[in-house]
Parts: C-alpha cells; sequence; structure tokens
C-alpha cells in the first residue's frame, strides 16, 4: 500500500510537469498556427495568387472593399465543421472578435460565402496548420480604434487608404488617389488541446510600391541639382522611323486615356524649384516634350513623402527587392531578363548595380536598377523604370525603342556608395542623346505596377483570447 | 502421543519469537516509512521546482507576447500630419533611455534602456487603453513589470517607474552575470533600439524554498525568443 501511495505521487508529479509543458507547446503551436493563416490570408489576396480570393474582397476590380463586406477562409479539420457566424455558446469558433471592432455582430454583415484554405496537401497527405478561419474586412477608423485624421472622432464608414507613407481617410466614398486600400486579416487557431490564439495584420496592396501610382511626370528628376540632357534636334513627333534624335520625345499626354478625354502629366517634372531653370533650358526643341494643355511640359512636381528622402527611396527599393519576381546582383543586360516575360506577364526586377538595356526586345513590368542605367533605344520597356542609387541614365546610341509608362531617377548614395544622409537627395541625372522614341507616359501602366506587388503588411498584433 | 503433539503445537510463541519478529516488523515499517518520507520531501521538492517553472514560463509567454505586438498602431497608421503632432497615438517598438526621443542611443554601450536587465516596449495591446510603455526591470531578484500610458516628451522610465509591480521573484540572473534581455537586429543595421529584431529572454529563477532532502535551492533556467514583427518606423 505504501509502495502505491509513492509511485501514485510520482506519477502525479510527472503529470503535472508533463501537462504544463503540452500546454505551452499547444500555445505555441496555436501562435504559429494563426500566423499561417494570415500568411494564407495575405497571399491569396494578391491578385496574382492561383488561389487569389481577391474576387470575395473586391469584386469588381479595381473597386473599394464595402466597410461591411466580410470574406472568411476557413480551414476545418476531417470531420469538422467551423462556422464563425454560428455565435451561439457553444461554439468554439465563433468570431465575436468582429463585434469587438466594428460595434456590431458578424451576423449583420455582409459576409461572402466562405472560402476553403488551400494550406493542406491532400496528394502529398501533408496537413495544414490548425488554424480555424481566416477574415478579410476592409479598415476604417473605428474597426481600428485609431483617430487616422485627429479630428477627434473614429469614422466608422469611410475606408482606410495607405499611399505608402501614411494612411489616410478616404471622403466621400471616393479613394485616396494613388493610394491602396487598407484591410485587416484577422486569424483564430484552436489546437487539440484547447489552445487558441488570434492574430491580426493591417495589410495595404503594393506596400511601400504604392507610392508608385502617383509618379507625377512621364521622366521625373527627383532630387537636388538634378541634370538632363536631350538630343539637340528632333521634329518631335515619337514616329520612330529610326532617324536618331529627330523621333525623341518626352510625351506627358496618357497615351491610356479614353478617347476624347485628354489628360496628363508634365513631360519632365523635378522636385527643387532650383533646378527648374536648367532643366527648362535643356529641354528644347520644346516640340519634343508634351504635356496636356494646362500642364507645363517642364515642371515642378510633389512626390510622396517616401519618394522624398534618401532613406525613403532605399525603403522603397528594399520593399520591392524583397518581393522582386528577379533579383540581379552586379553588372547585367537585356539577356538576363527572364524569357517568360510578357505584356501578359509583367514582372518586377531589380538590378542590384549596372543595367544594359539593350536589344530589339520589349521588358513588361516593374524595373529598378540601383547603379547606371545604359540605355540602347533599341529596345523598349512597359511599365516603370526607377534608377534609385546612383541615379544616372546614359543614353547615346539611336533606335525606335520607347519607354511607355513613366520613369523616375534619384540619386540616394554617394560615390562609394554609402546612403546618403536624410533629407536631401542628391544630383541624378536624364542623358538621352543618341535618340530613340523616348517616353510615352501611360497611366495604365503605371498604376498596374501596384499590382505586381503582393500586400504588404503594415502591422501585427495578438488578440488576447479567453477560452469560452 | 497425538495429545501430546496438539498440547505442544499450542503452546504459543517463545519470547526468542516475539522479539525477532517485533523487530522484523520494526525494521521493515521504518523501511517503509523512510521511503514514504524521502519521497514526500521529493514531491513537496518537486512541487517547489514545477512552481517555479511554471512561473518562469509564465513570464517569458508574456514577455514573447508584449514584444510580438511592439509598435502597434506605428507611426504609419496616422497622417502625416497627426503623426508629427500626436506621437503618443503611435508605438516605437522600443522605448529607450536617456534622451528618448530626441536622440537615439546604442544598445550595449550609451543605452540604459534597452539593456541586460530593462526592456521597455510601446504598443496597444487592447482598443481602450491608447499607446503603452510595458517596461520590464530587474531589480536586486525580481523581476518587475509595469505598465504606464505613453507621453508626448515624457522619459518612458520614469513614467513607468510608479508603475512597476513584482512580476516574478527570486530571479537569479544579476547574482550569475547572466542578462535577462540580449538582443538580435536587422541585417546589417546599426545598433539602436529600432532596429531590435529579436529579444532573447533568459531567466534563471530559484525555488522560494530549499530543497527538503538537500537543504539547496533549486534552479529553474528558461530561455525564449520573441520576434518584433511591426515596421521600425
Amino acid at each position: 500500500m505504501l509502495i502505491s501511495v509513492v509511485a501514485t505521487a510520482l506519477i502525479l508529479m510527472a503529470g503535472t510537469e508533463s501537462a504544463m509543458k503540452s500546454n505551452y507547446k499547444s500555445a505555441m503551436q496555436a501562435f504559429y498556427d494563426a500566423k499561417a493563416g494570415l500568411e494564407e490570408g495575405r497571399g491569396r489576396l494578391w491578385a496574382r495568387n492561383p488561389n487569389s480570393v481577391g474576387g470575395c474582397v473586391l469584386p469588381a476590380g479595381g473597386a473599394v472593399m464595402p466597410a461591411n463586406q466580410v470574406c472568411y477562409i476557413v480551414n476545418p479539420s476531417a470531420g469538422e465543421v467551423v462556422n464563425p457566424l454560428d455565435l451561439s455558446a457553444g461554439n468554439p469558433y465563433a468570431d465575436f472578435e468582429y463585434q469587438q471592432e466594428w460595434g456590431r455582430p458578424v451576423t449583420a454583415a455582409a459576409v461572402q460565402p466562405l472560402i476553403n484554405s488551400t494550406s493542406a496537401v491532400a496528394g502529398a497527405n501533408i496537413a495544414g496548420p490548425l488554424y480555424k478561419w481566416v477574415r478579410i474586412t476592409p479598415r476604417t477608423e473605428f474597426s481600428g480604434q485609431i483617430d487616422v485624421d485627429g479630428n477627434g472622432f473614429k469614422d466608422s464608414l469611410n475606408p482606410l487608404f495607405f499611399d505608402g507613407t501614411q494612411q489616410l481617410l478616404s471622403t466621400a466614398s471616393n479613394p485616396v488617389p494613388g493610394a491602396s486600400q487598407v484591410l485587416t486579416v484577422t486569424a483564430l487557431a484552436v489546437t487539440p488541446y484547447g489552445s487558441r490564439r488570434m492574430v491580426q495584420y493591417t495589410v495595404a496592396a503594393g506596400g511601400t510600391a504604392a507610392a508608385l501610382a502617383t509618379l507625377p511626370s512621364a521622366l521625373t528628376l527627383d532630387g537636388n541639382g538634378v541634370s538632363f540632357t536631350g538630343p539637340a534636334g528632333g521634329n518631335g513627333n515619337g514616329n520612330g522611323n529610326g532617324n536618331g534624335g529627330s523621333n525623341f520625345q518626352i510625351n506627358g499626354n496618357d497615351s491610356s486615356a479614353p478617347p476624347g478625354a485628354p489628360s496628363g502629366v508634365p513631360a519632365i517634372g523635378y522636385t527643387n524649384s532650383s533646378d527648374g531653370t536648367n532643366i527648362t533650358a535643356a529641354a528644347v526643341p520644346t516640340a519634343n516634350y508634351l504635356s496636356p494643355s494646362g500642364v507645363p511640359n517642364v515642371g515642378m512636381v510633389s512626390l510622396p513623402a517616401i519618394l522624398q528622402t534618401p532613406s525613403g527611396l532605399n525603403s522603397l527599393v528594399q520593399g520591392i527587392t524583397q518581393n522582386a519576381d528577379l533579383v540581379l546582383n552586379g553588372t547585367a543586360d537585356q539577356n538576363d531578363l527572364p524569357s517568360t516575360m510578357s505584356a501578359q506577364n509583367p514582372m518586377v526586377v531589380v538590378v542590384n548595380g549596372n543595367f544594359n538595356l539593350h536589344g530589339n526586345g520589349t521588358g513588361y513590368g516593374l524595373l529598378v536598377v540601383t547603379g547606371v542605367l545604359d540605355y540602347d533605344p533599341d529596345a523598349s520597356w512597359n511599365g516603370v523604370i526607377m534608377v534609385i542609387g546612383k541615379g544616372i541614365v546614359n543614353s547615346t546610341k539611336g533606335g525606335v525603342g520607347v519607354i511607355n509608362g513613366a520613369v523616375l531617377v534619384a540619386t540616394t548614395r554617394d560615390a562609394s556608395g554609402n546612403l546618403l544622409p536624410d533629407p536631401n537627395l542628391g544630383h541624378s541625372s536624364y542623358t538621352q542623346t543618341g535618340g530613340g522614341s523616348g517616353i510615352q507616359y501611360n497611366s495604365a501602366l503605371v498604376g498596374s505596377t501596384r499590382a505586381l506587388m503582393p500586400f504588404q503588411v503594415l502591422s501585427f498584433r495578438e488578440i488576447a483570447q479567453t477560452t469560452p | 502421543m497425538d495429545s501430546k503433539r496438539r498440547n505442544a503445537s499450542a503452546r504459543g510463541f517463545s519470547l526468542v519469537e516475539l522479539l525477532v519478529g517485533t523487530i522484523l516488523f520494526t525494521i521493515i515499517t521504518g523501511i517503509a516509512f523512510s521511503v514514504l518520507l524521502s519521497s514526500q520531501l521529493r514531491y513537496q521538492g518537486e512541487s517547489n521546482v514545477t512552481e517555479v517553472f511554471q512561473q518562469a514560463n509564465i513570464a517569458i509567454d508574456q514577455i514573447t507576447r508584449d514584444v510580438h505586438s511592439a509598435g502597434y498602431p506605428p507611426r504609419s497608421s496616422l497622417s502625416t500630419n497627426v503623426a508629427n503632432t500626436s506621437p503618443n497615438l503611435y508605438a516605437l517598438p522600443f522605448a529607450w533611455a536617456p534622451s528618448y526621443p530626441a536622440t537615439t542611443c546604442t544598445v550595449g554601450a550609451t543605452c540604459t534602456v534597452p539593456g541586460d536587465y530593462e526592456l521597455i516596449v510601446e504598443a496597444q495591446t487592447d482598443n481602450n487603453n491608447g499607446v503603452q510603455w510595458i517596461r520590464y526591470s530587474l531589480q536586486g531578484t525580481t523581476l518587475l513589470r509595469g505598465v504606464a500610458p505613453k507621453q508626448i516628451g515624457a522619459d518612458p522610465v520614469g513614467s513607468t517607474a510608479g508603475f512597476l509591480v513584482p512580476y516574478l521573484e527570486n530571479v537569479m540572473n544579476s547574482t550569475k552575470s547572466l542578462p535577462v534581455f540580449s538582443y538580435g537586429y536587422d541585417a546589417g543595421a546599426t545598433h539602436v533600439p529600432s532596429n531590435i529584431r529579436e529579444v532573447n529572454v533568459s531567466l534563471i529563477v530559484q525555488s522560494p524554498q530549499p530543497d527538503p532532502q538537500t537543504r539547496q535551492y533549486r534552479t529553474v533556467t528558461l530561455t525564449g525568443q520573441a520576434i518584433r514583427f511591426n515596421p521600425n518606423q
């Protein structure tokens, strides 16, 4: 009997210790399960994801997600029902958090049909993480409990937007120009041992790259003491007949504007007023530098904050690099571009070094060059070219190639490659003396570069849970 | 003859037999009680350690959760104008001392906080209390935790000092010269508070009572790692 007592005590002791370790392990597992749910939700928001839920969140292309709309991804285990809309007390997966954020039960929202998770790999018999649901909603001041515009009132109707630097409140249901809607992704995980963790992202399409949609001119020379050199002659018709400088043109008229509704931007934009005289003097003959009526062909432009400082531009390049389809380190040229790049499959390419864009081909998407861009205008590019770092574009050869979209040049590093101290950028330069057909502004191509970037995480938090 | 045998078997135990039996019983009972006592003492000792382990576990879990939420909501959650005028409405992942927020410091050199035994994170952990400073401070052998609202231009160390309450007792890190907090940074970034990417937590916790058997205090060492998820502004 005595030995039994001893044995029982030892077993209880070991059991207690084991249970504690299991609890801790289970809690950790729940956290990472929930995090996996967030990542699935964020990944599937991206239109380029083969299992995109973009249609659930944004039913119409380019539309704003209405404030009362809710989209769920559910991930039940075998034989299990996960219904976050069932708010009965016995449902362990009920979504009570929605009411905390929105002040009304989720059953009062416009909930889209539930979407199944794709995290489990059935064919390979790989179980997915044990999160139960992911909820995607727009974000408002009220739902985020943050007074974005500081007016003392937390708006519950108008969604928030992100312009690459800051969140802004839309007005009268109109999206902020050039900004991405901010969405909230929330995930709940419950392990078989009962551990519950709920975590939340705020995300925005393109993140810092949202600023690209606001490029204000066909060629933007960003910085101080910038320089521009164009071909000495030219007829400004941009017909591309291969006569060198005679066809060169930088055209700020938006080639994607609907017929009869011309719009556009300056042909060349600069950001420091003291550069105006030099740039204007260099942009001759003026017939080569076009803009819509009422818009100067060469003018001073304002940029989002992220494009105004070395550190801001550097963070933009880093953000783009993290999500690039291809990153080339060192000197590279057109032959290094992916062969699968096409108008239907534009890509994000980052060159950490000098890049020689030549040949008779056409590139599509977003090209970022941190060194010198040597441009042979036999080649064309449809999209956006950003030369950020050394901030030098050289083009001395002839050709008929054209850049459709927009170009931004900024010097953020000194000759040794060190990042310049904020807030002043260096002397960026654009030289195209040989000819080519120049730059044709196209707002649709500029705007589409944002869609090349996945949704970026703006913030993360964990929401305290109690077992129901 | 049969009658004599019956009388002989019915005589009972002799004195010697009784003495031997009693001695054997005493020895066996003594051994049994000794084993029981020993196991009871061991159970008591292990219970102490288990309780310490659990308390340290909870502490590391809470520190990890706080670091996970550090920097929420970030500066980019506000319009630039509001962020410029009301920095108390957004959270930097980590607060520091001295000279917060005018001048940053270098961790391990000019920073008092974050340090080996001090950490302050900024986070809005619920919807009702705004951005808060959450401070951990090892003072003596007590790990303290304090939460105070973030205030414009205020010193986070001074502001949280009045809110510190004992969170975990018998933390022996300082006596063993083992930092409670150590830090990892974004790749290639300078060692300033805003670049901290991960916080490594080590706790050496001593049982409040000595082990009943050995009369020695027992210690539990737990380590954990918390990642900062929010941007460093």
